[in-house]
């Protein structure tokens, strides 16, 4: 991870502009301009796009239109505002969290490897001036220590299946966000799961999911330590393709409370790792870097 | 500048302001901030306070509708504004003021009309 930081505060300090490709559970890229980071894309985490739809902000036909009318110009605010009536505020906030909570999605686990690929990427929703990398980092780092102390393991949380205890029908909940969870609350849906569903961010949605498990709304409890977890009445999903190895820590982040995984994944054999190769000149020359 | 930073700017301009912020009521994410930096909490105590707030008077009381904090020193008042929003999470305006030049009645009615406007 201090090789991926390293490379991502060199792209800063470089003022790179182009997209930052990581590889890894979930994948992701980060879209940088002047070295600022303008946008995020990853699977694990909503976008600007689905945080609108999805929350009922704007409809379908609304977002279509706006995008074929300004995508290439990077006008796609300007029209959501002109036709859809969304104001520029509501659309910087939308866009400012769902990078952070990208961001946060990302360093669940320790990127595989990543590559620099110069050149500007038309982005339907850029924060501008783009946020700066240093930032970002802390945020994520925050996030994922305040999860550490509430809970555990965050990658663990992230997993989890989300299941109601029944001791509070959706409707006797008076919290909406709570009650909308609830709703969701089936067994089935991971805390990302239930974030795409209800068009909030992952960590919003993970950070209530602790809030009403504290409360006895939700299955499973925080393992105060690894040796007091007795009692934890956590589903254990089963591993789905695709799926990758947990970051084993957090550099920066202390884990007192974090419990270890149920089932471990399988160990990959030492060949099948991918190998860190001699980096040559400066990051974004089309450099390769890989996680060791 | 953008949009957000604009609205910060906007409530300097209020009688008594020193420093304005705005943050994601669930995140503790700052969206904004204009003025003092010494006048006001990281973003993310400020949510966690009006969270704790909130929780209390809900096991107290069964209500949650918050609606904003009003915090008054020897020196300052601190204003917690819940900004109205149509859809999305909710966002706390977050306002230092110095107590000595400020009519707190006045100050409070110019941020919520403020908190309104933002996302007209």
């Amino acid at each position: 991870m201090n090789d991926f930081r390293s490379d991502l505060t060199g792209l800063c300090e470089g003022r790179f502009t182009g997209a930052l490709r990581i590889e890894g559970t979930p994948a992701g890229v980060m879209y940088l301009r002047e070295g600022l980071i303008a946008a995020i894309t990853t699977p694990g985490a909503p976008g600007p796009e689905s945080l609108l739809l999805k929350s009922g902000r704007i409809t379908e036909r609304e977002w279509s239109a706006a995008f074929a009318a300004g995508a290439a110009e990077e006008r796609v605010g300007e029209e959501l505002t002109n036709a859809a009536g969304v104001s520029a505020a509501e659309l910087e906030v939308v866009a400012v969290s769902a990078l952070y909570d990208a961001a946060f999605v990302l360093g669940l686990n320790r990127p595989e490897r990543w590559h620099a690929e110069p050149g500007t990427t038309p982005l339907p929703l850029p924060v501008r001036p783009g946020v700066h990398p240093g930032e970002l980092l802390r945020e994520t780092r925050h996030r994922l220590s305040s999860l550490s102390q509430q809970w555990g393991s965050p990658q663990h949380l992230a997993a989890q299946r989300v299941t109601a205890t029944g001791r509070a029908t959706p409707s006797a909940v008076p919290n909406t966000r709570f009650r909308d969870i609830l709703l969701h609350a089936n067994g089935r849906h991971t805390p990302r799961d239930i974030a795409f569903l209800l068009g909030r961010g992952t960590f919003a949605v993970t950070t209530d999911i602790v809030s009403m498990a504290h409360r006895g709304l939700l299955d499973g409890r925080p393992a105060p330590s690894s040796a007091g977890a007795a009692g934890a009445a956590i589903r254990q999903p089963t591993r789905q393709e695709g799926e990758g190895h947990p970051a084993v820590d957090h550099p920066g982040v202390d884990h007192p409370g974090a419990a270890p995984p149920a089932q471990a994944p399988a160990p990959v054999p030492p060949a099948a790792l991918p190998r860190r190769r001699p980096r040559h000149g400066r990051p974004g020359a089309g450099q390769h870097g890989t996680g060791a | 500048m953008s949009e957000l930073a604009m609205a910060m700017r906007r409530l300097l301009d209020c009688q008594g302001v020193s420093a304005a912020m705005l943050v994601d009521g669930t995140t503790g994410l700052e969206y904004g901030f204009d003025g003092d930096r010494s006048a006001l909490p990281r973003a993310a105590d400020s949510c966690d306070d009006a969270r704790r707030i909130s929780d209390t008077l809900e096991v107290a009381t069964g209500e949650v509708e918050l609606e904003n904090i009003t915090v008054t020193t020897t020196q300052c008042h601190y204003l917690t504004r819940v900004v109205p929003r149509e859809r999305g999470d909710s966002l706390l305006l977050v306002v230092a003021l110095a107590r000595e030049s400020t009519n707190l009645a006045l100050a409070t009615r110019q941020i919520d009309d403020h908190a309104r406007q933002l996302f007209a």
